[in-house]
């Protein structure tokens, strides 16, 4: 007994270092169903998996998209790898592409593009500061993320609606695709309309990788260009600022005054080229009027 | 002081000829009046060329930039009306044909965007050397 605990222990442990801690987790979850409710583990599975379309419907109503960094995706896998078998994942995938079988959406529904624009604008705020530019110039994959997502949720709607009939009923979901492939051929379409999703998501984050790869490179330019005059007026600025009161012994007023006349063209240019050559002019040019009263 | 004054004419942005006019100048007449105005046109005159120079070069490269940029985001919209199109017209539940579409605009704009960067890397390069 004990052996048999300390085996499915170090079982667990060894999926989650491999990446399948989801599964771990379903099955926990499915134990704490059967023992809270006096289900059978069939029932229970498939009241998990029904939690799970949820939590992803509302993400989707929520954010537009279903994220892929959030877990909730993976915890659908991980329950559908644990309730399936190898062999009827694959039918669910084939059938999926089978017309005879898969029904297909007279009108497949809309997505909400300004809800899924906020959320990526959201998402990718500390990455890519100029995001919001290139989401606006990216706005087809975002229409196709968009209602790629709405068109999940539609699958998702009709395959909860069809298995609500067989929930409680001591059948395995297994047996439920047998007997009823389009509703498996729903849950494959919507694993490989994921893929879908995932494709446009990462071709966008390379669009946005790359506008941002461009501003890089024109602040670049910039901070080359106005650096060599700045190098050399910030040294001379410093030196001023440090000398003057010594050399003009109390009065500098000669000095300050082409300062001044000197820094304002100064500052005049430099607001052209960089705010940083201004503040140190405008600074020195401060001290310098200071010390004239 | 003298050494002061000297150093500050080596930190300032003045060419060599410039400081070295200004040097003998201190050290025949010292900082009068007549060296401080010197100084002081000199200093004006020189940050005026350097302003002017970076001026006249981040105009040309904006100038260029704009025509680089706007020929992009030209093309990179006719990419994206294509997608829109394609997108729209295929059924959803067509995945294969989903990704093929995906695909395909995927390769354009790969495309399209490195003949970007040559080109705005090209403009940058070109700039730099002509700048310093």
């Amino acid at each position: 007994m004990i052996w048999d605990k300390i085996k499915k222990v170090a079982k667990e442990s060894g999926e989650k270092l491999i990446g399948r801690g989801a599964e771990v987790k379903f099955r926990k979850e499915v134990q704490e169903h059967m023992s809270r409710f006096g289900t059978s583990k069939e029932d229970a599975e498939k009241e998990i998996l029904d939690d799970q379309f949820g939590f992803i419907d509302s993400d989707i109503t929520a954010d537009g998209t279903i994220d892929g960094d959030k877990k909730e995706w993976r915890a659908l896998e991980a329950g559908v790898n644990e309730t399936l078998s190898k062999t009827a994942k694959e039918k669910c995938l084939e059938d999926s592409g089978n017309t005879s079988i898969f029904r297909s959406f007279r009108t497949p529904r809309r997505g909400d593009k300004r809800k899924l624009t906020k959320f990526l604008s959201k998402k990718h705020k500390d990455a890519y500061p100029d995001r919001d530019l290139s989401l606006r110039k990216n706005d087809a994959l975002i229409t196709g993320m968009a209602n790629q997502a709405a068109y999940m949720q539609q699958l998702m709607d009709r395959l909860r609606r069809e298995l609500t009939p067989h929930m409680g009923t001591g059948a395995s979901l297994e047996s439920i695709l047998t007997a009823n492939p389009q509703i498996g051929a729903d849950l494959g379409q919507l694993q490989k309309m994921k893929g879908v999703m995932d494709k446009s998501d990462s071709i966008l984050l390379r669009k946005m990788g790359f506008d941002r790869s461009m501003e890089n490179l024109k602040d670049d330019f910039h901070k080359a260009v106005t650096e060599d005059l700045l190098k050399g007026t910030k040294r001379f600025l410093g030196l001023t600022i440090g000398g003057v009161g010594k050399m003009f012994r109390g009065d500098f007023s000669g000095f300050a005054k082409y300062m001044t006349e000197g820094t304002g063209i100064l500052m005049k240019g430099f607001g052209r080229v960089g705010s940083l050559g201004a503040k140190t002019l405008k600074t020195c040019s401060l001290y310098l009027n200071s010390k004239r009263k | 002081m003298s050494t002061q004054i000297i150093e500050l004419i080596n930190a300032s942005i003045l060419q060599p000829e410039e400081k070295e006019k200004l040097s003998s100048l201190l050290e025949k007449t010292g900082d009068d009046d007549a060296f401080y105005e010197l100084f002081n046109e000199l200093l004006i005159k020189e940050a005026e060329k350097k302003i002017n120079s970076i001026n006249s070069t981040l105009t040309e490269y904006n100038q260029q930039v704009e025509v680089l940029e706007s020929a992009y985001n030209a093309q990179d919209e006719e990419l994206n009306t294509v997608l829109e199109k394609q997108l729209e017209s295929i059924d959803p539940s067509d995945i294969k044909a989903q990704h093929q579409a995906l695909d395909d605009y995927n390769t354009q704009s790969i495309k399209l965007q490195s003949k970007h960067k040559m080109n705005m890397e090209s403009i940058v390069g070109k700039l730099m050397i002509q700048s310093t």
